[in-house]
């Protein structure tokens, strides 16, 4: 006997064939309406580990992006406080030397000004964003100077006050304040004095900060430091050179040793203000490093979504021609297997 | 006398037509019975020139049928592998979302990763308690989908035992009637029976055999039918061999699973002297004993490697590592790089830095998580609130190579965010096979069962012409017999 299709593999054929283009048919519904692979891990297989691998990467660099941001307002908050700090520092510093030629040499106004300067300097040092205390290093839950001029006396007016007085025998403005020497001041201002705002001393002293800085992780590779401390020398100049002229009883002074601290203070306030400017550019090159960095990052990004997307992309118009194909092919069957249920020899007899 | 010949002749035409319309209603009835055999009458000429019946014929083609065996008992092993990766990516969501947004995908190290994002973030605002949740809840995450991973795959592991043991049952309950059958048949073929109706249920009771275990058949004389297992082991032979398993209430994920045996002889497991190689027994031995456990390796690998990222070491350079914010219960000091069984299902996110439990946020930024009393351990001694060496120390751990036990399968030393991430690769590879392997496999028997049927089937348009020759032929044989009883009658009437 021929081998004859029997009936049952002939309409199971068309069986199968119905339940199979069904199957690819929602595969391909999907891969239209979302571009991408219907199942990832069944499409890619093995490939999915490089897929998910830039997936994790982009993640990492949105993150760091979002950190970066935190870390760039910080930056400018800083960069802003250190410019006002040296405009106010340029006009004392002018100040002391028009004072020193004698013109408008009103001690009481120019006590006044030191006296604004220096808390403007505890002010802008003081400085939060967000709750963190942008110069506090890495003790950023606290201010890093106290006010100066607070009841009860700050820890930093004690010292001066202490200081003073141990090398004078009287307090600042007292009875015996007028009989000091230039040489005597001299002697102070560099000795005792600058021992207050020498790193240990400010740190006992003045301020809360750490030298240590906040470091982050700004690119993949790249952690670098991200702030500046209060304990900077610059910073610890400036407060030397206002606190002599605000708190050191300009007014009850003799000549001589009122000349001797406006010498002293427009040295230092020099240096400060020279110290300032390189603290200034040290803060732009962070600046720089993060915006480099955000650039870096950024294109790093465009990159790895493209290559997510060679991956998991589905060609639309393949996908929508298939789709369209598959749509025909199931009306095909649904016809054919009616037609074929048709077609028996017992409906001809 | 010719013409009483003649007459007889008819006569036995229309006994014989009469089995020949019987044989095609057995045909007609088979139609829609999948492995029915087409059934022919056999005819040959007696002696006084008349047909009779000499027996039925049945259509078969052993090659054929031996290939629909195989191809549906390697399909069975193939489908129950391919079913228990799926299972296992739905249940944890490995392959859900897409890349460009990771948050949808559940898998370990898509969690992973946001821990590294959420630490990125905690280390711009290490002062933020909200930033600090945030650090934690993905801790937890982490720590949740890993047991949940490893409680599935265990679940999934007891599963397929007990479709084992059912298995092992139906295989039994099959052999007992294939018993039965075969003694019909070999009586029947000896005594001369039509035995084709035994012969396609015999038939069809391998066919649903074959679909649990792999086996190869040999017939002996009389139609007797031996039976052995694809591994060599026998399964019938006159009468039925018990296929015994003990089943395993639960699993951990250092149980093992119990063998099952024929006949006395382990076919499967690392002792199997003559192994399965297909079949849906084989298929789920396969899940049960070689991947959900290789899975399982990787798991605690990739909690093992957490627990040593975040292990906290002695500041004052005196004592060891301890477990940080991941640890287990009654850890002590970190693992070193081997598989412990059962660790992705027993690590947790240490109580200490949880506010929940009574622990501290700032612990994940100052350290000394592991012990709060021991003042070694702590990494911030001031505790000053921008303190950011600790999480840096943290976000660079997960890029950071470290040694992983290559036994699991996936080399030995790779940074924690990647062997999570090829772990996913692993997988995905596994069960991407697995369902090619089950999508080819379906496509031969579909193929095989109609090369199958198309060689020993029914054809129904076949059968209806057959039935018009025959309902002619039995309408020419009445014919005639009434022409020679109208012969007869006309002679009679002569005389």
């Amino acid at each position: 006997m021929v081998s004859i299709t029997s009936t049952q593999s002939l309409t199971n054929a068309l069986r199968r064939s119905v339940l199979d283009v069904q199957t690819q048919l929602s595969k391909a519904q999907s891969e239209v309406s979302t571009g991408r692979i219907a199942d990832l891990g069944l499409g890619l297989g093995a490939a999915i580990q490089q897929d998910y691998s830039y997936g994790f990467r982009a993640d990492d660099l949105t993150a760091l992006t979002a950190s970066n941001t935190i870390v760039s307002t910080r930056l400018t908050a800083t960069d802003t406080a250190l410019s006002s700090l040296a405009s106010t520092a340029q006009n004392f510093l002018q100040t002391l030397v028009s004072a020193q030629s004698g013109a408008g040499s009103d001690q009481g106004a120019i006590q006044g000004y030191a006296q604004t300067g220096l808390k403007s300097l505890i002010s802008a040092l003081d400085t939060s964003v967000d709750g963190v205390h942008i110069f506090g290093g890495v003790n950023t839950g606290v201010a890093p100077l106290a006010d100066y001029f607070s009841t009860p006396s700050s820890t930093s007016k004690q010292a001066v006050d202490q200081a003073f007085f141990g090398a004078f025998g009287t307090t600042q403005g007292g009875a015996g304040a007028a009989s000091i020497t230039d040489q005597q001041m001299q002697t102070f201002l560099s000795g005792s004095f600058a021992d207050l705002f020498s790193s240990s001393g400010w740190s006992s002293d003045w301020s809360n900060a750490t030298d240590e800085t906040a470091t982050n992780r700004i690119s993949l590779s790249q952690t670098s430091e991200t702030s500046v401390s209060a304990n900077e020398s610059a910073l610890r100049q400036l407060a030397q050179a206002y606190t002599m002229v605000a708190d050191l009883g300009v007014g009850s002074l003799s000549d001589p040793a009122y000349q001797q601290i406006l010498k002293t203070a427009s040295t230092t306030m020099s240096d400060a203000i020279s110290g300032l400017t390189t603290l200034r550019a040290k803060v732009g090159v962070m600046q720089k490093g993060v915006s480099d960095a955000n650039d870096a990052l950024s294109a790093q990004r465009d990159m790895i979504t493209t290559q997510i997307g060679s991956l998991e992309n589905v060609d639309p118009f393949e996908a929508s021609t298939r789709l369209n194909n598959l749509t025909t092919q199931l009306e095909t069957s649904y016809t054919l297997t009616g037609k074929i249920q048709q077609l028996t020899l017992s409906k001809y007899i | 006398m010719s013409l009483t010949n003649a007459g007889a002749i008819a006569n036995q035409s229309l006994g014989t037509i009469a089995a020949q319309i019987n044989v095609v209603s057995r045909n007609i009835a088979g139609v829609n019975v999948s492995g029915y055999a087409t059934k022919t009458a056999l005819v040959s000429t007696t002696s006084n020139g008349g047909t009779q019946i000499n027996g039925v014929a049945r259509a078969t083609n052993a090659a054929l049928f031996q290939n629909s065996l195989q191809a549906s008992a390697t399909q069975a092993a193939a489908s129950a592998l391919s079913s228990g990766f799926d299972q296992i990516d739905q249940a944890l969501g490995l392959s859900s979302g897409t890349a460009t947004n990771t948050s949808t995908n559940r898998s370990p190290a898509a969690l992973l990763s946001a821990l590294q994002s959420a630490l990125q973030s905690y280390s711009a605002s290490p002062s933020d308690t909200t930033v600090a949740q945030t650090v934690l809840s993905s801790a937890k995450a982490v720590a949740q989908a890993l047991n949940t991973a490893s409680t599935t795959v265990q679940q999934l592991r007891a599963q397929a035992d007990g479709e084992i043991a059912t298995s092992v049952a139906n295989i039994n309950s099959i052999l007992t009637q294939f018993q039965q059958v075969n003694t019909e048949v070999v009586a029947g073929t000896q005594a001369g029976r039509d035995v084709t109706s035994a012969l396609d249920q015999r038939d069809a009771l391998l066919k649903s055999l074959s679909s649990e275990i792999g086996v190869t058949t040999v017939t002996r004389a009389n139609n007797d039918m031996v039976i052995y297992a694809d591994g060599g082991a026998t399964l019938f032979e006159t009468s039925p061999r018990s296929v015994t398993f003990q089943a395993s209430a639960s699993y951990t994920a250092s149980t093992t699973g119990n063998a099952v045996y024929v006949d006395g002889v382990p076919v499967t497991g690392a002792s199997a002297s003559m192994p399965l190689q297909s079949g849906k027994l084989q298929g789920l031995t396969q899940l049960r004993d070689v991947v959900a456990p290789q899975y399982q390796s990787q798991l605690d690998e990739t909690a093992r490697g957490l627990i040593a990222s975040f292990a906290e070491t002695d500041q004052s350079g005196l004592g060891g590592s301890v477990p940080g914010l991941f640890t287990y219960s009654g850890a002590t000091s970190v693992p070193g790089a081997s598989v412990i069984p059962g660790l992705a299902g027993d690590i947790i996110v240490n109580p200490n830095a949880d506010p929940s439990q009574g622990g501290n946020l700032d612990r994940l930024r100052d350290g000394g998580i592991s012990d709060p009393t021991n003042s070694a351990y702590v990494y911030n001694t001031t505790g000053a609130a921008g303190f950011t060496d600790r999480i840096n120390q943290l976000v660079a751990s997960f890029s950071t190579a470290q040694s992983f036990d290559s036994s699991a399968g996936l080399g030995s030393s790779q940074s924690l965010m990647d062997y999570a991430t090829s772990s996913l690769g692993w997988f995905e590879a596994q069960r991407q096979q697995a369902t090619d392997t089950e999508s080819y496999q379906s496509t031969l028997l579909s193929q095989t069962t109609d090369a199958l049927s198309n060689s020993s089937g029914v054809n129904l348009d076949e059968q209806m012409s057959k039935m018009l020759d025959l309902e002619n032929s039995y309408q020419a044989s009445a014919k005639l017999i009434s022409a020679i009883d109208a012969m007869y009658t006309a002679l009679f009437q002569a005389l």
